[in-house]
């Protein structure tokens, strides 16, 4: 835990939001959830979930895409296999 | 499978299925879609470099960068890349026979306390599992 300096009336909006969530929730919220709340709040307001969605699909389904990273991944798997049985067997 | 909910760290293959737009991509459309604001999504930095070589080896690196500039820009995916993510993915590794993409999924999902979700139950990853658990849940956005 830090301390973190904040003015007067910032403090005193702080409580408000805190008490509000209090009210919603119904148990005893701190100061450093209210905080975090907020920052939540913040960050959702930077999301863009449109942009997000807009590549849903952009890719046409291709076997090719599932193709390459299976292959890039087993390369890597066969020689692991070979390596955990030799540990295994000295 | 049933519909996502909570923190999920997406592996490469959930990642690329939603990128098609395939019937498995569907299901992580949906969970973005209802995303609330205490539900956090992940994706590993080797997860995302991953995601990266296989744009570019299909349609081109201009292509490749673009979207996942896109994506990044969008600021729905948390991607994690602590210390602490590549040291515990390197354990994983050292110790299953699984893929260093496989292990950075699974060890940002621990780290992060979300849940990793493939896109198929790979063998080699069934294979690990039935031999040591590697996380407390791992989700598939399809059953083998």
């Amino acid at each position: 835990m830090s301390t973190v300096q904040i003015e007067d009336d910032v403090k005193k909006k702080l409580f408000a939001v805190a008490a509000e969530l209090q009210s919603e929730l119904g148990k005893k919220v701190s100061l450093n959830e209210a905080i975090k709340v907020l920052l939540e709040a913040y960050k959702s307001t930077k999301t863009d979930k449109v942009k997000m969605l807009s590549l849903f699909g952009c890719l046409r389904p291709t076997l090719e895409a599932r193709r390459i990273l299976s292959e890039l991944r087993a390369e890597e798997e066969e020689g692991d296999l070979e390596r955990l049985t030799r540990k295994r067997d000295a | 499978m049933n519909a996502l909910r909570g923190n999920v760290t997406l592996d490469t293959s959930a990642i690329m299925e939603y990128l098609m737009g395939t019937e498995l991509g569907q299901t992580v459309k949906t969970y973005f879609e209802t995303l609330k604001s205490e539900e956090k999504v992940y994706c590993s930095l080797y997860n995302l470099s991953e995601t990266f070589y296989v744009l570019c080896r299909l349609k081109g690196e201009e292509y490749a960068t673009e979207k996942v500039k896109e994506m990044l820009d969008s600021q729905m995916i948390e991607i994690y890349n602590t210390r602490e993510m590549a040291l515990e993915t390197g354990r994983l590794k050292c110790e299953n026979a699984i893929s260093m993409g496989n292990c950075s999924c699974i060890a940002t999902a621990k780290i992060t306390e979300s849940r990793p979700l493939f896109a198929h139950k790979e063998k080699e990853l069934v294979n690990a599992m039935k031999k040591r658990p590697l996380a407390t849940e791992i989700l598939f956005l399809v059953e083998a």
